[in-house]
């Protein structure tokens, strides 16, 4: 009888055990702090230009672009295939299927990356998935696609290829006119022949 | 026969039981937000919570002790280079209990980073957990070193905004 009581304990405790550790971490989506500092510290949420342009040349359904700025601002100027989420109703009832999904990545942006990286902290504690920010934003997207400094040739190869990408993406972004009212000319630069290795002299061969 | 050791390891496991739940409540107590994302989201929308370089500028220069700068990139890149005054709270230590003297005070808190970026996120971070009277200096310490520390300062320097648009309209019509 004591055997079978004592075992009978012992599985209710684990049965408590197993109902309450869980329940700590799932009960609600939402995250703590300590949490939401190791995201942070771990930019996966941050998008590069670079990775940006890619997905939109290459149209990448996985990406929706979400402009945080004012009606005004969005009519005059935003990023293709862009939706116009103002930072203000970033909570409204009708975005929320938009905001609060777990289909498709959400690339947050706005001028500079103050207003992304409110509406990224504010969704995040939520719990919701799948939002991002356009590092940068806009401003570094007109000086990284549109206006790309060329890189000294100091820089090395990674550099100068990332260049050349990004003056292909100015090209597919702004379409024919863009290259002959700009001073950007790009010209293919002939491809330098790489000098012979010299043989080894000397030594013991 | 068996029936002391029985018992004893019955409660054992009782005791034990209890000393996980409480520790799991308290820890994930401990790290919880003080103010929900609503509310947040509505204090953002009432007011600017950052600093121009301009602003921090005469702060410094008057030497007004009021505001202390917190520099929250690494203690290497702190020894480097670091606004007059700042105190260094490396940001993934910011939740440390060492750190809570700098944070929770009278004054105004103004973090920077080497861009904004970062200290936009704690900041933000910091309210979220409970913490106030937190401002970003605009432009971090990159913009900082560029732009604020020559003799012959542009005012327009000064007045560094991440959210304003920084190029022409007109060039980037096409896009549309």
């Amino acid at each position: 009888m004591q055997i079978r009581f004592v075992i009978s304990i012992i599985l209710v405790c684990l049965g408590l055990i197993a109902a309450i550790l869980p329940q700590t971490k799932n009960s609600s989506l939402e995250l703590d702090a300590k949490q939401l500092l190791n995201e942070i510290q771990l930019e996966n949420h941050v998008i590069s230009i670079d990775e940006m342009a890619n997905a939109l040349i290459n149209n990448d359904p996985e990406y929706q672009l979400i402009d945080l700025r004012s009606e005004e601002e969005f009519k005059q100027f935003s990023l293709p295939g862009a939706i116009n989420i103002p930072f203000a109703k970033l909570f409204d009832e009708e975005w929320s299927p938009y905001i609060d999904q777990i289909a498709r990545k959400n690339v947050f942006y706005s001028n500079g990356t103050t207003l992304s990286c409110e509406a990224w902290l504010l969704t995040r504690q939520k719990g919701y998935k799948n939002n991002y920010i356009l590092k940068g934003g806009l401003n570094n997207w007109y000086a990284t696609i549109i206006d790309p400094k060329e890189p000294s040739s100091t820089e090395g190869e990674e550099a100068i290829d990332n260049y050349h990408t990004r003056i292909g993406a100015r090209q597919f972004f702004m379409g024919e006119g863009a290259s002959a009212n700009t001073s950007v000319n790009v010209t293919a630069k002939k491809p330098v022949p790489r000098k012979k290795k010299k043989m080894v002299a000397g030594g013991c061969s | 026969m068996k029936r002391p050791y029985l018992k004893s390891l019955g409660l054992f496991i009782i005791l034990l039981t209890i000393g996980l739940i409480i520790a799991s409540v308290q820890s994930s107590k401990k790290y919880k937000f003080g103010t929900k994302a609503e509310a947040l989201h509505a204090q953002l929308l009432e007011g600017k919570h950052y600093i121009d370089p301009n602003s921090a500028m005469e702060i410094l220069s008057r030497k007004d002790d009021n505001y202390i700068f917190v520099d929250i990139r690494n203690p290497r890149e702190f020894d480097n280079f670091h606004m007059e005054g700042a105190v260094n709270v490396p940001m993934q230590r910011v939740l440390d209990d060492v750190y809570i003297p700098y944070l929770e005070n009278d004054k105004v808190k103004v973090l920077y980073s080497n861009e904004s970026i970062e200290a936009d996120q704690i900041r933000l971070l910091l309210t979220q957990y409970g913490y106030d009277n937190l401002f970003v200096l605009q432009g971090g310490a990159d913009y900082w070193k560029e732009n604020m520390l020559s003799r012959d300062v542009f005012k327009s320097a000064g007045e560094y905004d991440d959210e304003k648009l920084k190029f022409d309209l007109e060039k980037v019509k096409n896009l549309n």
